[in-house]
């Protein structure tokens, strides 16, 4: 059991970890989400199939457990401290543009709608195919199309206008 | 352009997902096609903007290892099953405790022992192992010093 989790920490870790980080914006709750998730994995491991690869099951307690932070912490992702900036260590120019366009983006994800977000992050930050998001999220292969269609369309616009639009599809 | 495959087919295209071969060969050939290419691409572009360059904390496994191998035991059914074997093999050792024990009136207090128990569970769980071995060895001193004092005793 023990040996199975290891192996999906080095296989899938850093995936678990990117889209915690997503959600959350900070280095310390996205190891926080990504230590729950592998906890909430090694108890229900019975039910996780061999057979099929680990990411998208891994991805989807991770969906869950950011789904609850984001609810509980709507006001910290719109405060976008995104500390894990900090450790780039670039020039103060380069930094303020760099942190100018992620507040951008981390107010664009928080405005879309968390239909269109999930496909999107776990597309885009958990690098998955559109057959492991339909499964991760339980979804019909054409809805996840249509999703992610929608979901770059409104982020595209959302970003093209600067500040955003309003969000109501929550 | 009336064959033209709908966004839908080019994104997944784009995204290098399976689609129909006439489709593909349709989306390369066809002009229009190749404009919604265009706009579909800037899209994906933008999206992959959300990407994070990160890998998991250094000692992240150390941690979620120790977690994952040191689960604690459930302290109250463990304190009422420590609680219900002292009482059985105190009545087997002698059957006049039973009666003493009900005559005594602890019986109101068992509540409290069990807490007392199940606290010493949770004392005992967060110690380390360096304590947890000192521990040990002070009771293994303290039982050897008592048999040896009743060796006396008795000659």
């Amino acid at each position: 059991m023990q040996e199975l989790l290891q192996e999906m920490v080095e296989t899938c870790g850093d995936q678990v970890y990117r889209l915690a980080l997503r959600y959350t914006g900070s280095r310390a709750q996205a190891e926080d989400v990504t230590q729950e998730t592998f906890l909430r994995a090694f108890k229900n491991l019975d039910r996780y199939d061999r057979s099929r690869p680990a990411a998208p099951w891994l991805l989807k307690i991770a969906t869950n457990i950011c789904r609850n932070w984001h609810r509980d912490n709507r006001e910290v992702l719109f405060d976008s401290s995104y500390d894990y900036m900090k450790t780039t260590n670039p020039g103060p120019e380069e930094m303020y543009l760099a942190r100018e366009g992620e507040e951008e983006l981390l107010q664009a994800i928080g405005k879309l709608p968390q239909k269109y977000r999930e496909v999107l992050l776990l597309k885009h930050v958990g690098e998955l195919n559109y057959k492991e998001v339909a499964e991760t999220l339980d979804l019909e292969l054409s809805l996840v199309k249509n999703r992610l269609y929608r979901g770059r369309l409104m982020l595209r616009d959302l970003l093209a206008k600067g500040k955003g639009g309003s969000s109501n599809g929550e | 352009m009336n064959n033209c495959p709908d966004k839908l087919t080019i994104q997944a295209y784009l995204d290098g997902e399976e689609v129909h071969e006439g489709a593909e060969k349709h989306i390369q050939a066809c002009s229009a096609c190749r404009e919604d290419c265009g706009e579909l691409s800037e899209m994906i572009f933008t999206a992959d903007r959300l990407k994070v360059d990160a890998t998991l904390p250094e000692g992240f496994l150390d941690r979620l290892v120790s977690k994952t191998s040191n689960r604690p035991v459930p302290a109250a059914p463990v304190a009422a099953i420590i609680f219900l074997i002292a009482c059985l093999s105190s009545y087997l050792l002698d059957p006049g405790y039973l009666e003493w024990w009900l005559t005594a009136g602890i019986t109101s207090q068992v509540g409290l022992i069990i807490d007392f128990i199940v606290e010493l569970i949770y004392v005992i769980q967060t110690l380390g192992y360096p304590w947890l071995i000192m521990i040990t060895l002070a009771l293994i001193a303290i039982e050897v010093f008592i048999i040896y004092k009743i060796k006396i005793v008795e000659g």
